[in-house]
């Protein structure tokens, strides 16, 4: 189990109604950990759609969760 | 005709020229001389004329009128020498077939005229000593030099490099219109703005280069002539055109930077493949109801792309817009100066705070983060390998007709119906229900290198 803090932006923060949250699971990926979040909170954009940052730095989704990380999921923002 | 007098204006004869039986409509605007001026009582008006200059520019504004607003003709007299309290001015009356362009071109001839022909006005007062007046509206590029202009941001620019600097901004709306104000007012001295839009009254709200009275009029057009107001030293230069992957390369070759202003992201992807494929640095800002970002792609820089992360281009389908989801005027406006005021320092140092980081602003909670952008090794994007084919996937069911292509029905039917249209001479238009199987199908042909493969937009729900 990993306890990391996730943090949202835009519509992902919307849907899933706080802006960060503690959580401790049990995902290998970042890609994994969206899939989790996701069903929780049901987010409506793909995974192919989401960016993810680690500890401040964009990092890949395929890349293996650091404990105690500090993630932040980001969907595209289009408004102009 | 644009003619000086030093004599009383002979209206009906003015009025006798313009007769013609081709107009619906004449409109004459008079300038009369009145008997106060800022808190002072009028006696007199005394005015001075470069008369050379005068009819040369004179003629020149009523060329522009006629093109601009079709006008049959127009007939034009500004007077000089010494008037009196009630005298005519100036007499402006322009004939064409419908009286909103007659209306308007007798508008766009009085301003232009205060603003372009050299005549000075000096005002005799009842009780003080005469003087000669500055009207600051009046011919601006007669009496301004740039360096007054520029005079408070001398100490933090070099206004040289901002003048030979040549940009595109694409998008002329919510970020777009604080991003030109800014960048004209700055001095930059090349700006292209592409739009394809009109202007609608929700626009406004957030858009402050557009007023209701222009509702319907091309933004472009608006914004050109409002901007160049704004700043005589500066060239702006408007496309109207929506961008797409055939027009894109030309739009920002040569550019020292471009401007990405737009609100969906088909557009966004497509201006930072291009601006890779062609080495041309990309400041991109977005905004999703209070939250912003801004990010600088420089190819020469190494600090990664949006491929470095996204391989395929997210559908805009699945996001939404401004329209969709509400927008403020001024948290638009706070990621639009942003954006301009990095442009700024790029342009000067080719360097600045968003090229290694994306800069991210919460204007409800004033908040702000900044991400490390991430770079993948081997990314063919940043090396410039680039396919702008994957963004001129579809076909509008309106453009069918005149493309002579095969249109095959895939509904109901198995992906390898397609394989007997692999050395089709002909363009080959696939669709199914809606569109999106068909452009996913699309998208794989052209990665087998097949380019004359297109979806229909829309499916058959658009046919």
């Amino acid at each position: 189990m990993k306890s990391i803090s996730v943090q949202y932006f835009a519509i992902l923060r919307e849907q899933a109604g706080v802006e960060k949250e503690n959580v401790i699971v049990p995902c290998r990926t970042y890609g994994d950990l969206y899939s989790h979040l996701q069903e929780k909170h049901k987010f409506t954009l793909p995974l192919d759609m989401i960016q993810v940052a680690v500890n401040d730095e964009f990092s890949e989704l395929h890349q293996e969760i650091l404990d105690g990380s500090r993630i932040v999921f980001i969907p595209p923002v289009a408004g102009g | 005709m644009f003619t000086l007098s030093s004599t009383p204006i002979d209206r009906e004869a003015l009025i006798e020229k313009l007769k013609d039986d081709k107009a619906g409509a004449l409109v004459v605007f008079e300038g009369w001389v009145r008997d106060h001026n800022e808190g002072k009582a009028v006696s007199s008006l005394e005015y001075q004329v470069y008369e050379e200059l005068a009819l040369k520019e004179g003629a020149k504004i009523l060329h522009e009128a006629t093109h601009k607003f079709n006008l049959h003709k127009i007939e034009c007299s500004h007077r000089f020498g010494h008037l009196l309290l009630g005298d005519t001015a100036v007499w402006i009356g322009a004939i064409a077939s419908h009286r909103d362009d007659a209306f308007k071109a007798t508008r766009y001839i009085i301003d232009e005229i205060k603003l372009r022909l050299p005549i000075w006005k000096k005002e005799h007062y009842v009780s003080e000593k005469p003087e000669w007046v500055f009207c600051k509206h009046h011919h601006t590029h007669v009496h301004f030099h740039s360096e007054d202009y520029y005079a408070k941001q001398a100490k933090l620019v070099d206004q040289e490099v901002l003048k030979k600097s040549h940009v595109l901004v694409v998008g002329a709306g919510g970020l777009g219109c604080p991003v030109l104000t800014a960048l004209t007012t700055a001095g930059v001295g090349h700006i292209d703005i592409v739009d394809f839009d009109k202007i609608s009254i929700s626009n406004i709200h957030r858009q402050p280069l557009f007023s209701p009275e222009v509702v319907g009029e091309k933004k472009v057009t608006v914004a050109q002539n409002k901007l160049s107001a704004l700043n005589p030293f500066v060239h702006i230069h408007g496309h109207d055109q929506r961008v797409n992957a055939s027009n894109v390369e030309k739009l920002i070759v040569k550019k020292d930077l471009v401007l990405d202003c737009t609100d969906n992201l088909e557009t966004k992807y497509l201006l930072h493949d291009a601006c890779f494929k062609l080495g041309i640095p990309l400041i991109s800002a977005s905004i999703y109801q209070y939250e912003g970002q801004v990010r600088t792609f420089d190819p020469k820089n190494h600090s990664g792309c949006l491929r470095c992360t996204q391989v395929s281009t997210p559908d805009d389908s699945k996001l939404g817009n401004c329209n969709d989801f509400g927008v403020i005027g001024a948290s638009v406006a706070m990621m639009g100066s942003i954006q301009a005021s990095e442009a700024i320092q790029f342009l000067q140092n080719k360097t600045n705070s968003t090229i290694a980081e994306t800069f991210y602003f919460n204007t409800k909670t004033l908040s702000q983060m900044k991400l490390k952008n991430f770079k993948k090794a081997e990314c063919l994007c940043c090396a410039g390998e680039v396919n702008l084919g994957i963004h001129d996937l579809e076909v509008e069911a309106k453009d069918l007709l005149q493309m002579d292509a095969e249109l095959i029905d895939i509904r109901e039917k198995e992906d390898s119906i397609l394989d007997s249209f692999h050395n089709s001479p002909k363009k080959v238009v696939i669709y199914c229900h809606r569109g999106v199987r068909s452009k996913k199908l699309v998208l794989e042909m052209r990665n087998l290198g097949l380019e004359h493969f297109y979806s229909l937009a829309g499916g058959a729900a658009s046919l």
